[in-house]
């Protein structure tokens, strides 16, 4: 083992890659500062023009009830009500769309997939068309139906692809065939219910795949934060084998005591849960799921343990910067977030590939 | 070193953040609303969407999101109590006093800026109720923290006006002026029928009506077309489709031969209030007509196609509509009616309005 | 010993590969496995890696049998490297060999791992490459990471495959050198797939030269290098020659035969 000689101070690598390591975690934690300062200034852009003194003031008023803060009741509504859980859900949303993201390209080894790769997207169109046009759902109260419909499908089109995918062979590519002759059937049959919708069905229909985080509600805010919750800590523990797999391929993972097509159906099945749990609700929100991972990637390396976390705020400043965007540029109509971030998104991710590091893509 | 860095940095932050949240604390301003005016009552209603809606009069702040609400509340002369409007409202010419109220969304239906209303502290948003793409349960749900109510009253299908331009009397306290409107509008519709409901089947002139959204799209049983034809005393040749929308084969149309043809007209060639020139429109009638096998049809030989403008084919404007139509069907049974004088005295009398615009072409 | 092979059969779908294969490798023995393209060297390597189920066959590590042995705990006993290749996402080399020590991590790292690795780069001479990014690297760089990450598994028996191929000459004899070394200092076995005889001849203690998915002949250099083998194995007339105590093959020409189907 080679000393540390006074003359040359040089590191062992072990000790430069703790200095390694520790720029990682820096930059995870700046980046959720970015991620609150992000969502503090969002909190302050609306229809409605409040200062930013009136926003904090609301937020206070009701965050200490006891105190000296108070505010006006639409001032509180329109915060509380209307802003706040957008953007506590569109941050929500796009966590949990760019960790599923980043999950699912580690675990196919393939940087072109995202969460809507397995399926999960036609899956929960379909079932909101289901739902919206033939008025049938599988189950989900009135308030519920589009919702609850669109969940079912969405997770039911993904077990059919883990299903369908194990028969032959649990590998990256049967995966990812599966996954796109389902895209295509379900494409089909959700058009031909499109086809013999009425026009307000098919308004309805087309309105929910844009992806929007309007109509955000605190229960559907904790439903999504539950299903977070749990999957997250879960993908992050799948760190070690995404690195293998990832990088090394099944081979190499399994020789290293991986089981390879357990973590890809775990993986994937998380993926799929957190993605259906979050886009019943908003709808389509593409893109994050795609470039979160990547730009994060670039940032700080393919290690999974750090790489996971923190697409998380990466993805999450995206949607939020999105959404208010699409809420201010064009009032008093809003554009729908799932638009805004295939405009905003497209380019930056050309540029991303036009100024790549060659290494990267080799 | 670097730990310590982070701590202070993540403890300016949260000092300065205490220190914005504190000082804006001493600038509290506790506002209450000067609650209104002598004698508040309430009433309940039942909106166009079988709705009860409780409001609490008299009115002074309301928001209007559909035009032939809006329309009518005009009419009333009390445009003065609506405080937010949607984009179209704000932009129709012949209600001038709505185009500097507060744009609150884009169209009635989709999702308006509910900060933008909220913001505006209204009593009321009127909306269409029956729409099918207004989801006026949300709409509701959304505002009633803030203590908004919300209440469906379209304004816009023939069977139901009469009764919410009712509704909105009581709404506004202008009971007078809106029986007064209603027996205006009633008028027409009440002579048309008088004369048209003895023709006999044979006698009754055939029309085709064309949706403004595509071509060969037709007006079938089940729409508002379909029922103003009839009750103008014409046949729609398509009486026997199964939709209120229905797309068909061109043949059917050269095989039904109509007399009269209809086309309805939203967006392009601009035309109705306000609208002068008529040139686009020449061109457009013309380009319609010249459609294979069009040339031998009754309608186009007798040159009685007409492009009818949505402030007659849509909303409000359908209560003119009929007498324009009996008059285009059967000129010598109503020669005594001249619908541009109703028209007229609608817009002058009603919206204290010039009356100007291309409202159906060629002009009878 | 170390590594036992009986028997093992296995088939990719109807093709079969292996016909009963049966060998062993000794305590501190290097293998060298030769034979033409598709004779089953490489297929072999996955089975004893568990990467492949063999259809019939037993494996004993150590007197264990492999198919009982915990997946986890046979990573500690076998390392596995493969042929050289670019990867698909971006990994240091640092990242790269600390793979090695998934079979010991939970989560975390604890400071022998993060020794073991740095001991495991300087023997590779990789130590001034260690935060570089993999696919920066040559050819020969990414072989010797390669085998570092194996050897961070602390392994008793390295299988490679084709470890050399894509090595210039200096590289080839530093990575076959510092792998003799290892079996002489730490007593590891090692089982290579060679397609370079000479190497294989040179640095291999027993050789195992396979044909058709069946093990043609073993036993030490001598016995198996001999032109006979060589065409009837490779289709090859060659000339086996001796050079520094071991025998040197020198290819001729290919042999004129017929296709066997």
């Amino acid at each position: 083992m080679k000393e540390r000689t006074s003359e040359s101070e040089k590191l062992l690598p072990h000790e430069l890659y703790s200095q390694f390591t520790k720029k990682k975690v820096t930059f995870l934690l700046v980046s959720l500062m970015f991620l609150v300062a992000i969502a503090l200034v969002a909190t302050s852009f609306g229809g409605a023009r409040l200062s930013f003194g009136e926003v904090t003031q609301a937020v206070a008023a009701r965050i200490f009830p006891f105190s000296n803060f108070e505010a006006e009741l639409s001032t509180e509504v329109i915060v509380w009500q209307l802003r706040i859980p957008r953007i506590v859900m569109g941050a929500l949303a796009g966590a949990g769309l760019a960790i599923s993201g980043t999950a699912m390209q580690g675990a196919l080894r393939n940087p072109l997939v995202s969460p809507f790769t397995m399926g999960v997207a036609s899956g929960a169109t379909l079932g909101a068309s289901v739902a919206i046009i033939l008025g049938f759902s599988l189950v989900g109260t009135e308030k519920y139906v589009v919702v609850a419909n669109a969940f079912l499908f969405a997770l039911g089109t993904t077990f059919l692809i883990l299903a369908l995918g194990r028969l032959r062979g649990v590998t990256p590519e049967s995966f990812i065939l599966v996954g796109i002759a389902l895209l295509y059937f379900f494409g089909a049959i959700t058009a031909l219910l499109q086809y013999i919708a009425t026009e307000g069905e098919l308004a309805e229909v087309i309105h929910w795949t844009f992806g929007t985080l309007t109509g955000s509600s605190w229960e559907n805010i904790l439903i999504v934060l539950v299903a977070e919750a749990f999957c997250l800590p879960c993908l992050i523990m799948y760190s070690w084998d995404l690195n293998a797999m990832a990088s090394g391929g099944d081979d190499v993972a399994t020789s290293l005591g991986i089981n390879c097509g357990r973590v890809r159906m775990m993986v994937m099945a998380l993926s799929a849960l957190l993605t259906a749990t979050i886009i019943s609700f908003t709808g389509i929100i593409g893109f994050v799921g795609l470039a979160a991972p990547h730009i994060t990637r670039l940032l700080i390396g393919g290690d999974h343990r750090f790489l996971l976390p923190c697409t998380c705020p990466i993805g999450a400043s995206l949607l939020l910067v999105a959404d208010t965007i699409g809420r201010t540029a064009f009032s008093p109509t809003i554009i729908p977030v799932g638009i805004v971030i295939a405009f905003i998104g497209a380019p930056f991710f050309f540029y991303l590939l036009m100024t790549r590091r060659r290494r990267y893509w080799q | 070193m670097n730990n310590r860095n982070k701590k202070n940095k993540i403890k300016a932050m949260l000092v300065l953040l205490f220190f914005v949240v504190s000082m804006s604390s001493g600038c509290i301003t506790t506002e209450e609303e000067t609650t209104p005016t002598p004698a508040p009552t309430t009433i309940t209603i039942t909106d166009s969407a079988g709705r009860d809606v409780e409001v609490s009069l008299p009115l002074e702040k309301v928001v209007v999101l559909n035009p032939p609400a809006a329309e009518v509340i005009h009419a009333f002369r009390a445009m003065d109590k609506i405080i937010g409007v949607s984009e179209s409202i704000a932009k129709a010419e012949f209600m001038p006093e709505l185009s500097t109220k507060v744009v609150v969304a884009k169209h009635a239906h989709g999702e308006p800026d509910y900060e933008k209303i909220i913001e505006l502290k209204p009593q009321l948003v009127i909306t269409y109720g029956t729409h099918p793409a207004v989801d006026i349960g949300k709409l509701a749900e959304t505002l009633a923290p803030a203590g908004i109510k919300v209440a469906g009253i379209d304004c816009y299908k023939l069977d139901t006006i009469f009764n919410e331009i009712g509704i909105l009397g009581k709404l506004f306290g202008k009971e007078d002026e809106a029986s007064k409107l209603v027996d205006f509008l009633q008028d027409p519709a009440k002579i048309v029928e008088s004369r048209t409901k003895d023709l006999k089947p044979e006698e009754r002139v055939k029309v085709y009506a064309e949706h403004h959204g595509k071509e060969y799209l037709a007006f079938g049983p089940g729409s508002e077309w379909h029922t103003i034809i009839e009750n103008a005393g014409g046949t729609n040749i398509f009486a026997d489709a199964h939709q209120p929308y229905v797309e068909i084969d061109p043949e059917e149309i050269i095989k039904r031969n109509p007399q009269v043809i209809l086309k309805d007209i939203r967006r392009a060639p601009k035309m109705g209030y306000g609208v002068t020139d008529t040139e686009p429109m020449k061109e457009y009638l013309e380009g319609f007509i010249d459609r294979p096998g069009w040339e031998n049809l009754e309608a186009v030989k007798e040159e009685k196609v007409y492009m009818v403008s949505s402030a007659l084919g849509a909303g409000l404007g359908k209560v003119f509509f009929i007498p324009y139509l009996a008059k285009i069907l059967y000129p010598e049974l109503f020669e005594d009616l001249d619908p541009e004088s109703l028209l007229r005295e609608y817009y002058e009398k009603f919206h204290g309005a010039q009356f100007k615009g291309v409202f159906i072409y060629p002009e009878l | 010993m170390k590594l036992e092979i009986k028997g093992i059969s296995f088939s990719y779908g109807s093709r079969p590969a292996l016909d009963r294969v049966t060998f062993s490798v000794g305590e501190a023995e290097i293998v060298g496995l030769v034979g033409p393209n598709g004779s089953g060297k490489t297929t072999l390597i996955r089975c004893i890696d568990r990467i492949l189920k063999p259809k019939t066959g037993v494996i004993l590590v150590e007197g264990e049998e492999v198919g009982k042995v915990k997946h986890k705990e046979l990573s500690r006993l076998l390392a596995y490297v493969p042929q050289s290749a670019a990867s698909v996402f971006p990994s240091t080399v640092f990242d790269t060999v600390l793979l090695g020590r998934k079979p010991y991590v939970n989560w975390g790292l604890s400071h022998r791992d993060k020794a073991v690795v740095s001991q495991v780069l300087s023997l590779m001479n990789l130590e001034d490459l260690s935060l570089r990014h993999f696919n920066e690297l040559s050819g020969g760089e990414r072989q010797k990471v390669f085998i570092a990450r194996a050897l961070a598994q602390e392994p008793e028996v390295l299988l490679l495959d084709e470890p050399t191929s894509n090595l210039d000459l200096r590289h080839q004899l530093e990575v076959m050198d510092i792998i003799k070394n290892l079996v002489i200092e730490r007593g590891i076995s090692v089982i290579m797939a060679v397609h370079d005889l000479n190497l294989a001849s040179r640095y291999a203690d027993r050789i195992c030269m396979m044909n058709g998915g069946k093990i043609f002949a073993a036993g030490d250099p001598f016995t198996v290098f001999t032109s006979e083998n060589i065409k009837h194995a490779y289709g090859v007339e060659a000339s086996v020659e001796k050079h520094a105590g071991k025998p040197y093959i020198v290819a001729i020409k290919p042999e004129k035969r017929e296709e066997k189907k």
